[in-house]
């Protein structure tokens, strides 16, 4: 009886089930931007556009709970920064799909973006373990750490593209505007799952 | 029985003053809803002080001899000196006021138990002194055999939860216990109430407090606690539920913001001690100090104003 007493209230674990589905579609993004990248099946696009709208919903309801009175007061501000920051990671999936959609990626820097997309995909799935391993009150700093690496490899890769960015031949400006906020939004991703992890490790300390 | 009015006074303002020290930081955290605080901290001062109030009461009987006069006069200073050291920032005790009080009116035509009082006076010393180390110890216990075996955040959620309300209980009960005395102590030593009653009575004038004038008390005190985390917060409250406890069955009255601030010292031991500030420590002492002299030379003064008046 203790153990179901104990095991909190309907709204905590509603909460906590939306966070999780938000991640959850967060990483089917990520993973559909790593497939249009390496497949160019553009119809991914579409598929990405939906996964965002689903993910809208969930961090929306995630919210309401919150704003409802899931949890104490004083994580609420921690636990909704995490969702914000989760939410933003997804509006970048969608950026780097719609430009993706304008562009015709250049051969010198595909493998590069295809890296980046796969390392994004990769922090999306530490970055849902540690969620799991944090709701259980387990220690996230080996996933923390591992995200950072990870983000770090990111940067390196974003700082060849650059490098090789002067190759590339652009038409127009909006070729070159729309190439530019892919490779922003592309880089982007991996700068907001690390605040994400930062968050969820502050929610964590703060919790002991 | 108009005479009753002081003391019932003296109570409401007790109430509106002291259940901050109770659900302060739970309300203004939000953790608590106010209208569910201050009904839980009303009901549970009553059940103390119909329940256990009387223990406390027979201390002021020994202390001197009073009569309906003295009473009404010694609540009123004690009001009043109260009032003053609140608007001047300065943490005081009603017991220490009233203590000092019923000395100061004593000394003019009766002896005060001297012995008494000095029983009284080591216990306030042990006050804080008991609430930092019950605070300290519940602090470094309740980490390791609860918190740390308690993981996921749901179920941590609803530890602090249960145990703000819990601990709050607890120490609205204790504070209605111990402080009923202050209340209408010295109207059973006078002989105005029999002290069934006048717990009663005591009980239900602090309760009028805390259900009409607490608000601003307990959030401007509940925000000035805020930086403790959760757990730190409860343990504080619980320490300060046993101290209260512990005194009412030592049959002392004794000041529930003495607990507070010993608990609060408690948990800045069990932390690290460099989050103590000394000098707020000072202030808080010289308070104590401050509060039954102070109110001992206005009883004193009254006294001799009624005598060269006849009253």
């Amino acid at each position: 009886m203790l153990k179901k007493f104990m095991r909190g209230n309907r709204k905590e674990e509603a909460a906590l089930t939306a966070m999780h589905e938000h991640l959850d579609l967060l990483c089917a993004a990520g993973h559909t931007l790593t497939e249009l990248l390496t497949s160019n099946a553009k119809d991914l696009v579409e598929k990405i556009f939906d996964l965002e709208r689903e993910g809208d919903t969930a961090r929306r309801r995630v919210l309401s709970i919150i704003f409802e009175g899931a949890f104490l007061p004083y994580l609420r501000p921690n636990l909704c920064r995490f969702v914000e920051l989760v939410d933003e990671a997804f509006d970048t999936v969608e950026d780097t799909a719609r430009y993706y959609d304008l562009i015709a990626l250049h051969p010198s820097i595909t493998e590069e973006c295809r890296r980046i997309a796969s390392f994004n995909q990769q922090m999306c799935e530490i970055l849902i373990l540690a969620f799991e391993l944090a709701v259980r009150g387990e220690d996230i700093r080996e996933q923390v750490l591992a995200i950072r690496i990870l983000e770090k490899r990111v940067d390196d890769l974003k700082g060849d593209i650059y490098q090789k960015i002067h190759e590339v031949p652009v038409a127009d400006f909006w070729q070159g505007k729309f190439y530019a906020d892919f490779l922003q939004s592309l880089t982007a991703f991996s700068d907001l799952i690390e605040d994400a992890s930062d968050a969820l490790y502050v929610l964590t300390v703060s919790f002991r | 029985m108009w005479r009753i009015a002081g003391g019932l006074f003296l109570g409401w303002s007790l109430g509106a003053n002291h259940s901050a020290n109770i659900f302060g930081t739970a309300v203004a955290s939000g953790l608590v809803r106010f209208s569910r605080a201050v009904w839980l901290t009303a009901a549970y001062v009553v059940l103390g002080a119909v329940l256990e109030g009387t223990k406390c009461m027979a201390t002021y009987s020994k202390l001197a001899a009073l009569h309906a006069d003295a009473a009404f006069a010694l609540t009123v200073s004690t009001a009043v000196t109260m009032t003053g050291l609140t608007r001047a920032g300065v943490p005081a005790s009603t017991s220490q006021a009233l203590v000092g009080a019923i000395i100061g009116w004593s000394l003019l035509n009766a002896s005060p138990d001297f012995g008494q009082l000095s029983r009284i006076v080591v216990c306030w010393l042990l006050t804080p002194v008991a609430a930092m180390v019950s605070s300290a110890v519940l602090h470094r216990g309740l980490e390791r055999l609860v918190v740390e075996r308690i993981r996921s955040f749901s179920a941590r959620n609803r530890f602090f939860l249960v145990g703000v309300l819990l601990t709050g209980c607890y120490a609205a009960y204790g504070l209605g216990a111990n402080s009923v005395a202050n209340v209408t102590g010295v109207y059973v030593t006078a002989g105005l109430l029999r002290d069934d009653m006048g717990a009663l009575l005591g009980g239900l004038s602090i309760a009028t407090g805390i259900l009409t004038y607490s608000r601003r008390v307990m959030l401007t005190v509940g925000k000035g606690i805020v930086p403790l985390d959760p757990f730190s917060a409860m343990v504080v409250v619980l320490a300060e539920a046993a101290t209260l406890h512990l005194f009412t069955q030592l049959r002392v009255p004794v000041s529930s913001s003495q607990a507070v601030v010993g608990a609060v010292l408690g948990v800045g031991v069990a932390k690290d001690l460099k989050t103590i500030n000394a000098r707020t420590v000072l202030k808080i002492a010289f308070g104590w100090v401050l509060t039954p002299v102070g109110a001992g030379a206005l009883a004193l003064g009254a006294h001799a104003v009624m005598n060269a008046l006849r009253l």
